[in-house]
């Protein structure tokens, strides 16, 4: 039966042609002359952050160490939001990791996969996506190890999808496989991973390859299962 | 079938031939700005596909596109087009369903909120919307990037982050849960007065 599948394609191909082509140039357009429209936005950014900061810095505050779920997360994301306009905003990987974090601890990991798969797509995005990356890996020095895992796995999809053939996108790949070996050699130095006399870095429970580079990427984050690559698989729980 | 953008362009130029992809990936603007035109709408039907109003799903297309501007120099090479494409769109609704306070796998089916394509959706698409809006969000965008962008096993699981043959038995549920709901509502069209 190709009915439903028919009128589906149908249904996708009516919705684009509904999109007046006046629109798509105006996207377009805009998309291509943002560097230069910065300037003017900036400035309304920088006013409206001015105002907001005065009347609300205590709100913004509280706001600051708020994780996806909390009320005030979406304050402190609207705040981000007003700085961004102003240029001076940026991935905020020290922030995201910090709410992946929180995100682990409590449990949701389906939620910090999303957190960790937006961070990195805005890390690629930016205007500096080497030095943006080179500080992702940085941070993770003092992130839980299950952020790190979580950070590894979507390092791996997008060394595996998006890149390109400069040395930038062998970056990535780079990055992926020190990433997934210093991880390994942490599982392996961790004395409740590898048993009382710590003698025999391989046999820890969470040293399931024994060899250093970076697994495929996870299976479906929206349950959290665990996975070959999933945080809760081994002894690396926070 | 896919995986190489270019190899089965058609009438509506979607994908980009590769020769396209090619020149805007080393710095042609016109190249770069002709297939974001075409992509454009592809765009705005996939996040209205997912559930979002026509106002937002033209929004996130246009953040989507200034994103695709900024990284495209990223590309690793033209037949990784659609995979790139996707990605970035797909970034952009998950950011957008986070700061709405929103967890992906709640987003819901929205209702049709443009006037003047509400003769259009609603009556020769009402069936196809019904049945979709049974789906969950996961199972939209699977049978969305497969059986309408026509992605690979392989380029869908990148998108989501799960192994090829995971896809491939979520795309089989999904389509089989898609037929079940479809024929559900056209049997209830068919009893209605």
């Amino acid at each position: 039966m190709n009915e439903p599948f028919d009128d589906l394609r149908r249904y996708a191909d009516d919705l684009a042609s509904e999109v007046s082509p006046s629109t798509a140039q105006r996207a377009v357009r805009a998309g291509m002359s943002s560097p230069t429209r910065r300037p003017r936005k900036a400035l309304v950014a920088l006013l409206a952050t001015g105002l907001l900061g005065v009347s609300n810095v205590a709100l913004a505050a509280t706001a600051d160490s708020s994780a996806p779920g909390d009320a005030l997360y979406g304050v402190d994301r609207a705040y981000e939001q007003v700085v961004d306009l102003t240029g001076l905003g940026g991935p905020r990987v020290s922030e995201r990791l910090q709410e992946t974090g929180v995100l682990v601890e409590r449990g949701d990991l389906g939620a910090a996969l999303e957190l960790v798969q937006e961070t990195l797509g805005k890390v690629l995005e930016s205007d500096d996506p080497d030095t943006e990356l080179q500080t992702l890996v940085a941070e993770l020095e003092g992130a839980p190890g299950a952020v790190s895992e979580l950070v590894l796995n979507d390092l791996v999809t997008v060394a595996h999808s998006v890149g390109h053939t400069d040395a930038t996108g062998q970056d990535v790949a780079e990055l992926a496989r020190r990433l997934g070996q210093r991880l390994s050699e942490e599982r392996s130095n961790r004395p409740d991973d590898v048993g009382p006399d710590n003698d025999n870095p391989n046999t820890g429970p969470d040293n399931n390859s024994g060899n250093n580079e970076p697994g495929p990427p996870d299976e479906s984050p929206s349950d959290g299962a665990p996975g070959p690559g999933n945080p809760n698989r081994g002894g690396n729980q926070p | 079938m896919t995986g190489e953008s270019g190899s089965r362009t058609g009438a509506s130029g979607w994908p980009p031939s590769r020769q396209h992809i090619e020149s805007a990936r080393i710095g042609d603007n016109d190249a770069l700005g002709a297939i974001l035109f075409k992509g454009f709408p592809r765009l705005v039907a996939f996040y209205r596909g997912m559930g979002l109003s026509a106002a937002d799903s033209e929004e996130l297309a246009s953040e989507a596109i200034e994103g695709m501007v900024k990284s495209i120099r990223r590309l690793r090479e033209p037949d990784a087009f659609e995979g790139w494409f996707w990605t970035i769109a797909r970034n952009r609704l998950r950011s957008r369903i986070r700061r709405k306070g929103r967890v992906e796998r709640e987003l819901e089916y929205g209702p049709v909120d443009d006037p003047e394509s509400i003769v259009l959706i609603r009556e020769e698409h009402h069936t196809i919307r019904a049945a979709l809006a049974h789906l969950s969000a996961r199972d939209r965008e699977i049978l969305w990037l497969r059986e309408v962008e026509q992605l690979t096993h392989e380029e869908v699981a990148a998108r989501l982050t799960m192994r090829p043959g995971a896809v491939r038995v979520a795309a089989l549920r999904a389509r089989r849960r898609l037929e079940e709901f479809y024929a559900a509502e056209t049997a209830t069209e068919a009893v209605e007065p």
